[in-house]
């Protein structure tokens, strides 16, 4: 076994889980394996550019947020058959079934999410979710840590408004009452 | 506890996977997937490399260009929409909704470039501008034209399409038109009304979803098959369980 063997075997065996854990929080499970294939597919290719570091991790991440949003673009074609099988009386595609049993302020905090810019939603995951550093933020980002201090605070504060929108939403009246109205 | 504290705290408990440890992982282990990808690459390396250069062109420029990436990601949905009007263009259609989220009016703050779905009433590669305020305190009304995201979605492009139904309206497609509670729709915005739309329901929407339809008449006089449009059935708040679309 080479020496980039061996640190692959390290890396992989270090960072799946999180790898894997990752993917889960932002894609639905039958997206995941692939994901993650895909993502220490990339490590093993590019093996010689991996941080030998604690910036693996943040770096894996990288790899892995770029995959996901990759396979979103096949995705449009497939969720159309899906669809199909759906109203087939198959169950559908694997659903964040997990939110059903949300509280209704958490599926409201994720809508609020829902209306920022990806890169404010991303920033938020890593830093919450993630539990990262702002040093291990700005290497998946690509950002020096001031930016990410900045984004972070700029981030929260989006969600913050768009949460405290959709608290004050109206809601439709009865289509009864409403009646022909068009 | 001020207010922007409570957020945070919410978005931090809404972590679907709080306890990574926990949390169950089918691993194989380094060495055992190392083992597999040097299978894999020895049978590439037998086959005619021209070949796996077509077979995987994507991968390989995902991983070349990791920093052009970035930039892409922000405009995902030119990219894939873009991709998909060389080919099936009626899968960018509006999404069938099995997860939705808020909708929101077109008509103020510089988004981006739009999808074909309305193509007879947008040009394709047409700037918009969304007022992300617009649903704070009017709701969605009939025709509306919106802009819809799957929030759950890492990166789904956002989906300009229109109201077609309010919540608590039964809508059908019969006889190749709409009707809204039984009464035939007037759409005098499609491009091409001869082309009829494909049958689906009747669908009783919730008191809380909407229906969605994009136009896709351009699409479907160079592609003469059933698939005039793709309905979604959208909600303007989460939903607790997946709903199927009409989709044909």
């Amino acid at each position: 076994m080479t020496a980039d063997d061996a640190f692959f075997v390290q890396l992989y065996e270090s960072y799946y889980r999180q790898v894997y854990v990752y993917c889960r929080r932002r894609a639905s499970a039958d997206r995941v394996d692939d994901a993650v294939a895909e993502t220490f597919l990339v490590g093993w290719k590019k093996i010689d550019e991996v941080p030998r570091s604690s910036d693996a991790l943040p770096w894996l991440f990288a790899v892995a947020y770029r995959v996901l949003a990759h396979q979103w673009r096949g995705m449009s074609r497939r969720r159309r058959f899906e669809a199909r099988l759906a109203s087939l009386g198959a169950s559908g595609p694997d659903q964040p079934e997990d939110f059903i049993v949300m509280r209704h302020e958490s599926r409201q905090v994720l809508d609020a999410a829902g209306r920022l810019k990806s890169t404010d939603r991303e920033i938020l995951r890593l830093s919450l979710w993630e539990e990262l550093s702002h040093s291990d933020i700005a290497v998946v980002l690509d950002i020096n840590s001031d930016a990410v201090r900045q984004r972070l605070s700029r981030a929260l504060q989006n969600l913050t408004r768009e949460f405290d929108r959709l608290e004050s939403r109206p809601t439709y009246a009865p289509a009864a009452e409403r009646g022909g109205a068009w | 506890m001020t207010n922007e504290q409570r957020v945070k705290t919410l978005f931090t408990e809404a972590n679907p996977i709080p306890d990574v440890d926990s949390f169950a992982v089918d691993e194989i282990g380094g060495t055992a997937y190392l083992a597999t990808l040097e299978q894999w690459r020895s049978e590439m390396t037998q086959l005619d490399t021209r070949s796996i250069e077509k077979k995987k062109p994507q991968r390989g420029r995902l991983v070349l260009v990791l920093g052009a990436a970035a930039a892409a990601i922000l405009v995902g949905g030119v990219i894939a929409l873009t991709g998909d009007q060389t080919g099936d263009t009626s899968a960018s259609a509006a999404q069938p909704a099995t997860v939705t989220s808020e909708v929101i009016r077109a008509s103020e703050v510089l988004l981006g470039r739009t999808p074909s779905s309305m193509e007879a009433t947008i040009q394709a590669d047409a700037l918009l501008t969304v007022d992300r305020s617009a649903y704070d305190s009017n709701l969605p009304e009939r025709f509306d034209i919106v802009l819809y995201a799957d929030v759950y979605m890492t990166s789904s492009p956002d989906l300009v399409t229109r109201v077609v139904g309010l919540p608590g309206e039964t809508i059908e497609g019969r006889d190749g038109s709409v009707y809204v509670n039984g009464r035939l729709l007037d759409e005098p915005y499609l491009k091409n009304p001869d082309i009829p739309h494909p049958p689906f329901g009747p669908i009783m929407l919730g008191a809380d979803e909407l229906w969605l339809m994009g136009q896709l008449e351009t699409v479907c006089t160079a592609e003469p098959s059933p698939s005039h449009c793709c309905e979604g059935r959208s909600q303007t708040s989460p939903i607790l369980e997946p709903r199927s679309a009409a989709c044909n």
